[in-house]
């Protein structure tokens, strides 16, 4: 019995070696750990435990028992989420995640953030694009990897260059949460269209009140069959708001177009808007103002 | 910042690091790519990306000085797609404080089309001229239309006593070059229009200040922003050939945006609540003011002359104030309930100067009232709006591994519109969602917003002969009343250890009851399914397969008459102005069903096939069909009141993409990348389809339109090889 106190002093003292040093962690894990050195996370890397929790029963079983706190997709989203918020919980960025959809989707940070991928965000899967003159690996491909019927969007032939790796995603959500819709970065559609698209802010002489409201009214940002992200052609797209006498109302149909004899130009080109280009809003003065032909 | 400026940090950031003793790795790559290409216009290959041959190159560095990590990227150096951006932070010891950095720049050509024509000297700039009629486009001129942007952006961001905050955003974003801007060169679209290639050189300056306050109960931001664009080029000068002089286009007016933003998040803390029900609350607002000046032309060319436009004040100073708040209450009611209470609210003030042109010639006046103030003048449309909605949610995690949310939104809106000037929305949603098993995720979503919004243009018009009348009927399906029935469900299985599903379908259908002319009904289904496969250290495979179908359709009035025509044995003109009288050959309602259909593919495979080499795969097809069907009311008689031709070729399209690349690791330094790649696009659409760079003028006053062939030709067969070799250090 004397011998107890020296021997519950030896395990206090394993305990704290297999709890603070790196070395057994690192052993069997050698990926990882190296893995933290040139990210954010670089002055935790010597304490696994930070996120993982206790991990001294994980090291002495040699991995047969599991450790604390786990990421694996089976575990709650909320544990999960709970390692990464004991210290991101006031990031600035985070400020509106109860609000956003990710939250109420019950998609974790870990499902976005490779902590030991560093700081970029994973692309899980092989991609699926064409040819762009970037190295980086993009971040679109991590972002329709959950959001599929985004990328068929942005492969359709007018689309913004999110594929080219000159937009990101992250330029319009903000996939932290905002308590705008969609996890917009800005409080409405338009207002986050004319943060790029300066020069459509007017104010006009002669706004086009659908553009004013709404841009969606007319077109999909994520990417569209016709020319401008129109949601639908031209003249189409023009008379479903808008008949009137005379050429408002026509009929324009296959038999207009280029083939000589019966060429219309409300039919070809660009149909309605060879004539009124100026359709997002005009200063020009009276009727060529006020039907956008100027 | 300039390349030099950039690779100067780099070395000094280096130089340090050394002398330090400090992990500082990085890379830098060199490579080429040669380009093959077949096409008529190959501006759509080149349209966001530079695939010409030539040298490309990328740099990357990261590291770390003590507390003082940073980051460096380039790449494309010299290229159209150039980027450079440098990232910095630098922490106290205590990690108390923290001061973050960031500089940027990002190029961007736009490339539209090349070699286009135009019978204009002086195209893309500010003054252009042509001698009219220019039929033979042999002795046009040809020009490249694209636009080069660049951005050059910074940031600071300060952090102390790891609470308090301060970040500057500061950015300039330089456009110049060239755009299409066609316009009509008459007063009727019988007189045709001309392709005009006019100027772009613009700039857009941002800086945003936002100070924030952020614990774990309490966040709080407030910032302000102002965004100025100037445009070099306000006014565009052109020759008209119809109306036989020098004709004028404004240009987007140079303008100022300043908003003030103010955040704040009350939330629940980790061990106690600092509101009941470990609530948390949201707030926002923000107020933005956007404001231009233009002079306005005083004269106009119209017909055969130059006329005085005669606005009330010579400057039209635009004000618009944008306003918006909202709030959500987000509450715990049990361990298992959830509820969340929403309300925003958005308006729109315009304060701009009001403008009225008067005595104005026939083709300048704007019309007859109340579509306009009369027929030789006209009053400029000072649009304003409010938007207010207020809803609740509740989630509930059932038992079994369910998830239920339901959800309830009203909202309610005002217009000065003379469509619409009120309408009420009502929104009812309900989600499942349900984890039971193991390896599969189950959701469903179902949704329906009602609309209903009033008809002030109801009672226009005296009767049926009244041009005026036809507008009782007309509705803009953006503001109408609406039914709309949404549904989606999505199942995602993870079959085997390497094997995950999914398939996500969704349909949407909206109906706009009180739409007799305009659109009046709209569907959309998508379906798609994906496939993950493979052993991250053998192969890998990502596949998808989608099939989507939009439908438009919509019923119009052809009336090709300002007048109602008299039909024997009357005397009196025929209430031609009414969408519900029988048809006659020359007045009929007409309806069409627009249909785009879009199917694509994809496969991306990633095999290893040695310890150090990859072999990189991908396969990207698209289809996408456009089609319109037409018909005509039937006249009394019970023939059709016209023969419409439909379209099959609308927006058709089909790309294919193959690119296969291997990565080959050499050692722990070198390692190249080097693959091939082939693209077909493929476009098909009666609005282009054997375009022609005139447009013959038919008719009596009729006139050629003369285009510059922008669009017509995007289709391109494209051959690349590439490769690059990288160092790292």
């Amino acid at each position: 019995m004397k011998s107890f106190p020296c021997l519950a002093w030896m395990g206090v003292l394993c305990a704290w070696a297999v709890h603070a040093q790196p070395l057994p962690c690192a052993t069997c894990h050698p990926r990882e750990a190296q893995s933290l050195h040139a990210g954010p996370h670089a002055p935790h890397q010597d304490h696994c435990g930070a996120c993982h929790g206790q991990t001294q029963a994980h090291a002495q079983a040699m991995g047969r028992e599991p450790v604390q706190q786990r990421f694996g997709k089976g575990e709650p989203t909320a544990q999960r989420d709970a390692a990464c918020l004991s210290c991101h919980q006031d990031a600035r960025t985070l400020m509106h995640w109860d609000a956003g959809a990710h939250k109420k989707a019950e998609v974790a940070c870990v499902s976005c953030h490779s902590v030991h991928g560093g700081v970029q965000a994973k692309a899980p899967d092989p991609s699926i694009s064409t040819w762009i003159n970037t190295t980086r690996r993009s971040q679109v491909e991590a972002c329709v990897g959950c959001h599929a019927s985004v990328r068929v969007q942005l492969g359709k032939p007018s689309h913004h260059p999110l594929m080219e790796g000159k937009l990101a995603c992250t330029d319009c959500h903000q996939p932290h949460g905002s308590p705008a819709a969609s996890d917009l970065k800005d409080s409405t559609p338009t207002a986050l269209c004319l943060s790029c698209h300066a020069e459509k802010r007017g104010p006009w002489v002669w706004p086009h009140p659908p553009v004013e409201e709404n841009c969606l009214t007319c077109h999909r940002p994520h990417g569209a069959n016709h020319s401008k992200l129109l949601s639908e052609k031209v003249p189409n797209l023009c008379q479903d708001c808008h008949d009137n006498v005379r050429h408002p109302g026509s009929y324009y149909g296959a038999n207009q177009g280029f083939a000589p004899g019966s060429q219309s130009t409300r039919f070809v080109a660009r149909a309605c808007v060879n004539c009124h280009q100026a359709i997002h809003g005009s200063n020009a003065p009276g009727a060529r103002g006020k039907f956008f032909t100027r | 910042m300039t390349r030099r400026h950039l690779l100067w940090l780099m070395g000094l950031w280096a130089g340090a690091a050394q002398a330090q003793d400090c992990a500082l790795t990085g890379a830098v790559g060199i490579g080429a790519v040669s380009l093959e290409e077949s096409s008529l216009d190959r501006a759509k290959l080149f349209e966001y990306r530079d695939t010409s041959g030539g040298l490309r190159s990328l740099i990357e560095l990261t590291g770390c000085i003590n507390a003082h990590t940073l980051k460096l990227e380039g790449e494309n150096l010299g290229r159209n797609d150039e980027r450079l951006n440098l990232q910095g932070r630098l922490q106290d010891a205590d990690a108390s404080g923290t001061f973050k950095y960031q500089l940027g720049r990002d190029s961007l050509r736009h490339n539209i089309a090349f070699d286009a024509r135009t019978p204009y000297s002086g195209a893309g700039s500010a003054q252009q001229s042509a001698t009219f009629p220019s039929l033979n486009p042999a002795t046009w001129s040809r020009v490249d239309v694209s636009t080069r942007r660049r951005k050059d952006d910074g940031a600071l961001e300060w952090s102390f006593s790891r609470a308090f905050y301060a970040r500057l955003d500061a950015s300039q974003i330089r456009t110049e070059g060239n755009k299409l801007q066609s316009a009509a060169q008459g007063t009727s679209p019988t007189h045709g229009f001309v392709d005009l290639i006019a100027p772009v050189d613009t700039r857009t300056r941002n800086v945003n200040l936002e100070l924030g306050y952020h614990s774990a109960a309490l966040a709080t931001t407030l910032s302000y922003l102002t965004s100025r664009f100037d445009n070099a080029t306000p006014l565009m000068s052109w020759s008209n050939g119809f109306f036989n002089g020098t004709d004028a286009s404004p240009q987007a007016p140079s303008n100022v945006l300043e908003r003030w933003s103010v955040n704040a998040v009350l939330r629940p803390m980790p061990l106690h609540s600092s509101l009941p029900l470990r609530s948390s609350l949201a707030l926002r607002a923000s107020t933005a003011s956007t404001r231009s000046a233009t002079d306005l032309l005083t004269s106009a060319l119209s017909t055969s002359a130059t006329y005085p436009t005669n606005p009330s004040e010579p400057t039209f100073r635009g004000r618009v104030r944008d306003d918006e708040a909202g709030l959500t209450l987000s509450t715990s009611l049990t361990r298992d309930i959830d509820t969340r209470l929403t309300f925003n609210t958005r308006r729109r003030d315009n304060s701009s100067s009001e403008i009225l042109f008067t005595d104005l010639p026939s083709g300048l006046g704007c019309g007859q009232a109340p579509l306009t103030a009369s027929t030789s003048s006209c009053l400029n449309e000072r649009f304003t709006f409010r938007h207010r909605a207020q809803g609740v949610q509740l989630t509930w995690r059932a038992p079994q591994d369910n998830r239920v949310l339901l959800g309830y939104e009203t909202g309610h809106a005002q217009r000065n519109r003379t469509d619409t000037t009120r309408s009420q929305d009502e929104r009812l949603s309900v989600e499942w969602k349900n984890q039971r098993l193991e390896n599969v995720s189950t959701r469903l979503k179902a949704q329906t917003l009602k609309r209903r919004a009033d008809m002030p243009r109801a009672t226009w018009g005296a009767d049926a002969t009244d041009p005026l009348y036809l507008q009782r009927f007309v509705t803009r399906y953006d503001v109408t009343s609406l039914d709309q029935t949404q549904l989606k469900f999505g199942v995602d299985v993870a079959a085997a250890t390497h094997l995950d599903g999914g398939a996500e379908v969704t349909l949407k259908r909206n109906r706009y009851p009180d739409a007799v002319l305009g659109r009046t009904q709209d569907e959309r289904s998508e379906v798609l399914l994906t496939l993950a496969w493979g052993d991250p250290r053998r192969l890998r495979m990502n596949a998808f397969v989608s099939w989507e179908w939009v439908r438009n359709q919509s019923t119009h009035r052809n009336i090709n008459a300002s007048t109602c025509p008299v039909i024997a044995p009357s005397l009196t003109p025929s209430p031609c102005f009414d969408p519900t009288q029988p048809a006659t050959t020359t007045v009929y309602n007409w309806s069409a069903t627009d249909r785009d259909r879009t199917q694509a593919a994809g496969l991306g495979v990633d095999w290893p096939l040695a310890e150090r080499f990859v072999l990189r795969g991908a396969v990207l097809w698209m289809r996408a069909q456009g089609a319109v069907a037409v018909n005509a009311q039937a006249l009394p008689s019970g023939a059709s009141a016209a023969d419409l031709v439909g379209i099959n070729n609308w927006g058709n399209s089909e790309h294919v993409a193959l690119t296969l690349k291997g990565d080959y690791r050499f050692s722990a330094q070198w390692s190249f990348t080097g693959g091939v790649s082939y693209e077909d696009m493929r476009f098909d659409d009666a609005q282009w389809n054997n375009a022609t760079p005139l447009v013959p003028a038919t008719g009596s006053g009729a006139t050629t339109s003369y285009l510059s062939g922008v669009g017509a030709h995007p289709s391109y067969t494209a051959k690349l090889v590439f490769m690059m070799a990288r160092y790292a250090f």
